[in-house]
């Protein structure tokens, strides 16, 4: 399981010249995006502010301008949305993400 | 799922998506790790989907950025500048934010606004409280525009006149105008012109009833000197015009209302003297035989034992403020798009 999960994030951000992790590393992050674009707004600012760009809660409550049980409310149905739909590309995920 | 709601109308969450979101995050404390332990008890699926989730969380921390010409993320710096220049009506919404001690204060007033008007209304139907303003003079003018009109008792129209008759006989129109006044008006409002009407026509009535008398004490005093005759018409004369003086509309209101009410309070004259206890002790006692002859109702204002308020006043002021309150919190939400 973690070789699975050291592969699959390496996929994403890999130095390496390999072509293969290159092309797989481009799936994933269309993948993603997708994934990404079918949330809605709100979801979608609560997954990106914390889970991609690294805000605290408090500070992206305040610069979306909700309070903290909102956007930890958004953060969760967001999670469980984006897991649900990467797995419907099951090949490009690590074993430990697939059903 | 009251608790829920109530958390959701506030703004908070629940404690179990809090135990999720920070086992995801690998910063759960205890007492979220017990939580999560007992979830994964009721739901087995929940362990493999807490691990899916913790690996999708990593893949997307790694996930490459598109380098932009500037950066387009908003710092709570950002923030605190674009506040200073905010107008007030957006500083007022963010006094009320979510994550303020304000935020439910509307919510707070709307409610304590609703149970005070359910409370007045509960009084009311039991009689704890009861709508202040009702007064004697209402009722009994109440009374007289439904019942008293139809009736003739054109002597208690000017009372304390000895003469009685004469005092109708010479102004015909007395008698009638305070009747079509209170016809006419509603409850407690006599209109400004038929009291002003009333005001001439009773001084005039007043001047005829006066007149007599002052007629029969030349008569009576036909031994009397001619000046003694004339000092006493200038007396009355002069008592006239201190009458009329002091005749206005609203005190014939009150006269009127009186005379048709109550026989006692009708027994006394205009200008406060003392009456007869004889005479006009006959004439009271006529106007009650009239009076309750004819059936009209005396009523009188019952004594309250509740707490006298303007209570519809309170009802709508209350709710209309709950209203308000309730408007006003769902405008905040809906400017901040929560």
């Amino acid at each position: 399981m973690d070789e699975d999960i050291v592969y699959f994030s390496e996929t994403i951000k890999d130095d390496s010249q390999d072509p293969l992790a290159d092309a797989l590393n481009a799936e994933l992050a269309r993948l993603i995006e997708r994934c990404l674009g079918g949330l809605t707004d709100d979801h979608r600012f609560a997954i990106v502010m914390i889970d991609i760009e690294g805000y605290q809660y408090d500070e992206a409550a305040e610069s979306i301008g909700v309070s903290i049980g909102t956007v930890k409310s958004r953060l969760n149905r967001a999670r469980a949305k984006m897991r649900d739909c990467v797995q419907q590309d099951p090949e490009l995920l690590p074993a430990s993400m697939r059903l | 799922m009251v608790r829920r709601l109530l958390n959701r109308l506030i703004g908070r969450t629940d404690p179990e998506v809090d135990a999720v979101n920070a086992f995801v995050d690998g910063d759960a404390s205890a007492d979220e790790l017990r939580l999560i332990e007992e979830m994964m008890r009721r739901d087995p699926a929940l362990e493999r989907d807490l691990t899916t989730q913790m690996a999708l969380r990593d893949v997307l921390g790694r996930v490459e950025k598109i380098e932009t010409t500037r950066s387009f993320t908003v710092t709570p710096e950002m923030i605190a500048s674009a506040e200073r220049k905010d107008s007030g009506i957006a500083r007022l919404t963010e006094l009320f934010a979510p994550q303020r001690k304000l935020a439910l204060a509307p919510v707070i007033v709307a409610g304590i606004a609703a149970l005070s008007v359910a409370l007045l209304t509960l009084g009311d139907f039991t009689g704890i409280v009861e709508q202040s303003g009702r007064t004697e003079s209402f009722a009994t003018t109440v009374a007289a525009d439904s019942g008293a009109i139809e009736s003739g008792f054109p002597e208690m129209a000017l009372v304390g006149d000895d003469s009685g008759a004469p005092a109708v006989e010479v102004a015909p129109d007395t008698s009638e105008a305070p009747l079509t006044a209170l016809a006419t008006a509603e409850p407690g409002v006599t209109s400004a012109r038929s009291a002003e009407a009333e005001g001439r026509e009773n001084t005039f009535a007043l001047e005829s009833a006066i007149a007599p008398p002052a007629a029969d004490v030349a008569e009576s005093g036909a031994d009397a000197s001619p000046d003694l005759s004339a000092s006493a018409a200038e007396q009355s004369g002069v008592e006239t015009l201190e009458r009329s003086a002091q005749v206005e509309p609203s005190e014939d209101e009150i006269a009127a209302e009186r005379s048709i009410s109550g026989a006692a309070d009708a027994a006394a004259p205009l200008d406060g003297s003392e009456v007869d206890a004889g005479e006009d002790a006959d004439l009271t006692k006529k106007s009650i035989e009239f009076a309750d002859s004819d059936g009209l109702a005396f009523e009188s204002t019952p004594e309250s034992d509740g707490i006298s308020l303007p209570l519809w006043q309170l009802q709508v002021t209350l709710a209309a403020l709950a209203l308000a309150a309730i408007g006003a919190w769902a405008g905040l939400r809906r400017v901040r798009g929560g």
